[in-house]
């Protein structure tokens, strides 16, 4: 199998990589994340393996994934087979150079902040004083916010 | 510099580590998870690296700040501007709205941030059990449940990676015998 990184409407996305079969040519991506990055959901029917695939858009439009359809990685990853509910979930794809470039149809509204981009606002308080902080109080300095936690 | 502290729990446990740490730079809670949800974010620590027009020089994502070489970049960046050729290579996270399993999950997060706040710790954990198993995915969540049942875990000398491992292989086990109630809505 010969890996693919993926593009998600012309932005690449931090998933595992896909594969591509040598003998068939046929797409494989990691589902569960895969679903998540384009808005879809993954569900288990039955806990032995029926799996479903489901635009979250709209919640009648699913497809029932064959058993052929999926794969087990070693690692435990479950790969589903992208012809098999690429189209159902608007989605269009080609191969290109080890890249797999996946785009929704028009009319979606999935986005990316990249390089370039200016951020949604937000504000939040100042742990000490309360009082509200916002990343467009920085404009004219470069500035780093670090998202942690205590836990 | 900046920080987020993305806890719940709010400043009484955030300021004991900001005090360790010797932190000079403003710090900011985050108890509501408005920067989680808004760049569509799961897990910590992130980096928003901005320059001094307010735009991204780096997409926002996961960061390791005792990172050597990421240091180095910006460093490198805060003296001379260029945005370093890791920082473009970095993968952007697609942003998105929530699925409903996803968004139910956000609304008894508010409503445990709520209990929380008034001292009703076991309703709050109610509400974040039910959240995780709409959202297990989101660490924001699932962690910070773990931190209020078990204190003593997270904020009793160094974080117990051993307990959390632990848990995780406990819960999957419980969320995947509970998919008949989760999985098939």
């Amino acid at each position: 199998m010969q890996p693919l990184n993926l593009t998600l409407d012309g932005k690449t996305v931090p998933l595992k990589p896909a594969v591509q079969t040598e003998a068939s040519n046929e797409i494989w991506v990691p589902l569960h994340e895969f679903c998540h990055a384009v808005g879809a959901l993954v569900k288990d029917l039955d806990g032995q393996g029926r799996i479903a695939v489901c635009d979250d858009t709209d919640g009648d439009n699913c497809v029932l994934l064959h058993p052929e359809e999926t794969l087990k990685g070693d690692d435990g990853v479950v790969l589903g087979r992208l012809a098999a509910f690429a189209e159902s979930l608007d989605l269009s794809w080609s191969v290109s150079d080890g890249v797999l470039e996946v785009a929704h149809d028009a009319g979606d509204v999935l986005t990316g902040l990249g390089v370039g981009d200016r951020p949604p606002q937000f504000s939040l308080p100042d742990i000490i004083t309360g009082e509200p902080r916002s990343p467009s109080q920085y404009t004219g300095r470069k500035a780093v916010f670090y998202m942690w936690a205590s836990w | 510099m900046l920080s987020i502290a993305q806890d719940v729990q709010g400043s009484e446990v955030v300021l004991p580590w900001l005090e360790r740490a010797g932190v000079t730079f403003p710090s900011m809670v985050d108890q509501h998870n408005q920067s989680g949800k808004l760049f569509s974010l799961k897990y910590v620590p992130v980096a928003i690296i901005l320059d001094e027009e307010g735009r991204l020089v780096r997409p926002v994502a996961n960061v390791n700040i005792g990172n050597d070489e990421f240091r180095a970049d910006l460093e490198a960046w805060v003296r001379t501007s260029d945005i370093p050729a890791a920082w473009r290579e970095t993968p952007v996270q697609v942003q998105r709205d929530l699925t409903a399993d996803e968004a139910e999950a956000d609304v008894r997060f508010q409503l445990a941030c709520m209990l929380l706040w008034r001292n009703k710790k076991k309703e709050a954990l109610d509400q974040l059990e039910e959240a995780v198993a709409l959202d297990p995915e989101n660490w924001l969540i699932r962690k910070q449940k773990w931190a209020i049942e078990a204190p003593e875990a997270f904020y009793d000398g160094p974080v117990d990676d051993d307990w959390q491992a632990d848990q995780r292989e406990c819960e999957d086990e419980l969320l995947q015998k509970s998919k008949g109630r989760w999985g098939s809505g």
